[in-house]
């Protein structure tokens, strides 16, 4: 025993790096397997609160852009309104503006709820980025929902705070989206192979489907994360992989990463019945 | 004066959280200034408070970006070699009291070259842990070699820019 004490101490440095290095090590690998985890719920409030106060600083420069962006956003929306469209119907002719339309349509029913976030903090060249948004469990944002921008796609959310929330951005190892081109409603998967911040992958697209650059890849709406029909971007290039009989699919976002400044979460009112149902079905198999 | 020490840790931090983890050169380069502080802790600092900095400081940077643990690793590796590397580069065994490992001190071609073993360590271990999987060996060296030498230029330009002063 004392030898061992001599021993130990002797060599304390040593140990001390064994120990520090394999702590270290613990925590890479569990951030790793459990990223959709709430591991870092309590770090959370801190780093939130500490980009919000510099993001609220750099934000004052930008707000031109800003401004020039929700606009344009707005009136793509107005475009879509009901109220912007002839209706022939004469069952709907009566409700002339959206409001009365949604109140009195018995047929309408709430799917997809948008909640408005500010981006606080974004990174876009690790091997995993994340995104920091200024809302959390105060404002009803839980795991697995979507994150979208004014132009597509952006990540999901992993974890929650109180009043934060981190998503795991597009560009991150772990996504698996589930897609479709736009033109033919083909279903593939969207993943990032961690080249650069512009591309992603669409893998799953049998060889006999035409293919071409500047198809449009929507969201396919089977996730339950994502509605159906959010722009996530355009294909660039299209490769056979002979092996696989499938194409290899390179992408150009819709949404600038680089650029993240607003965006919303996407709540499904009706996700937790969905769950229960596939949960079910496992268990009866 | 451990004063100057803790301004440091504090600066080079909010550096690095704030505006350095934002920048982003060609896709591939990562400058993490940050571990400039462990490089200019004195001689005397006792090698356990080293590793014990080391960590702590790596373990910041993890929490503010989100990285799990990597920088720690990392940043704690670093600590570890810092006297082998001392020891390995220097002719004299001993220092003069109160020196401290930077340029006005040691003299540039000691400080570039300890600086480099020190970033190029602590940056390998970092991309590799970052990357996980070895399908990429080819870009993993890349990106280790072209952050080192930025985070090198980093270090050496805030030695020109904020020289130690001569003790009176």
């Amino acid at each position: 025993m004392q030898y061992l004490i001599a021993f130990l101490k002797r060599h304390t440095f040593f140990f001390l790096f064994l120990l520090l290095e394999g702590i270290a090590l613990i925590w890479v690998v569990q951030h790793h397997n459990y990223q959709r985890s709430v591991v870092n719920q309590y770090t959370n409030q801190l780093t939130g609160s500490v980009y919000m106060l510099f993001n609220n600083a750099s934000e004052y420069f930008k707000l031109v852009t800003i401004n020039e962006e929700l606009q344009q956003e707005n009136a793509a929306l107005r475009n879509i309104l009901k109220s912007s469209v002839i209706i022939n119907d004469t069952s709907t002719a009566k409700k002339q503006d959206t409001l009365s339309f949604m109140s009195m349509d018995s047929s309408y029913r709430q799917y997809y709820v948008y909640e408005p976030v500010k981006i606080i903090h974004n990174s876009i060249h690790k091997a995993n980025n994340y995104i920091m948004i200024n809302k959390g469990q105060k404002h009803g944002i839980e795991q697995d929902m979507g994150l979208m921008g004014a132009d597509g796609i952006m990540g999901i959310v992993v974890s929650t705070s109180p009043h934060f929330s981190w998503a795991m951005s597009m560009l991150h190892s772990n996504v698996r989206i589930s897609a479709m081109l736009k033109k033919n409603n083909q279903m593939g998967t969207v993943s990032w192979e961690g080249n650069d911040f512009k591309t992603g992958t669409l893998s799953d697209i049998p060889t006999h489907i035409n293919v071409a650059s500047g198809d449009t890849i929507i969201t396919s709406g089977f996730s339950n994360i994502f509605p159906e029909g959010l722009l996530i971007g355009k294909v660039t290039q299209a490769s056979v992989d002979k092996k696989q009989n499938n194409y290899d699919i390179t992408f150009r976002f819709a949404e600038d990463f680089n650029a993240l400044q607003y965006g919303y979460v996407i709540k499904n009112l009706y996700r937790k019945e969905q769950q229960n149902l596939i949960e079910e079905s496992k268990i009866t198999k | 004066m451990y004063l100057k020490h803790v301004i440091r840790f504090f600066l080079l931090i909010l550096l690095q959280v704030i505006i350095l983890n934002q920048v982003n050169l060609n896709g591939y380069i990562d400058p993490y200034l940050y571990l400039l502080f462990i490089l200019l802790l004195p001689f005397e600092t006792p090698r356990w408070l080293l590793l014990v900095m080391g960590f702590f400081t790596g373990s910041i940077i993890d929490i503010f970006s989100n990285t799990g643990g990597i920088h720690a690793a990392a940043t704690t590796f670093m600590a570890f070699a810092r006297p082998g590397v001392i020891n390995l580069i220097s002719k004299k065994s001993e220092f003069d009291t109160g020196s401290e490992p930077c340029i006005t001190d040691m003299g540039s071609k000691w400080f570039y070259l300890y600086s480099l073993y020190l970033i190029l360590l602590h940056h390998a271990l970092l991309f590799t842990l970052e990357i996980f999987r070895f399908n990429k060996p080819v870009e993993l060296i890349y990106r280790i070699t072209l952050s080192a030498l930025v985070t090198l230029m980093l270090v050496i330009l805030s030695q020109y820019l904020f020289p130690k002063r001569p003790k009176k």
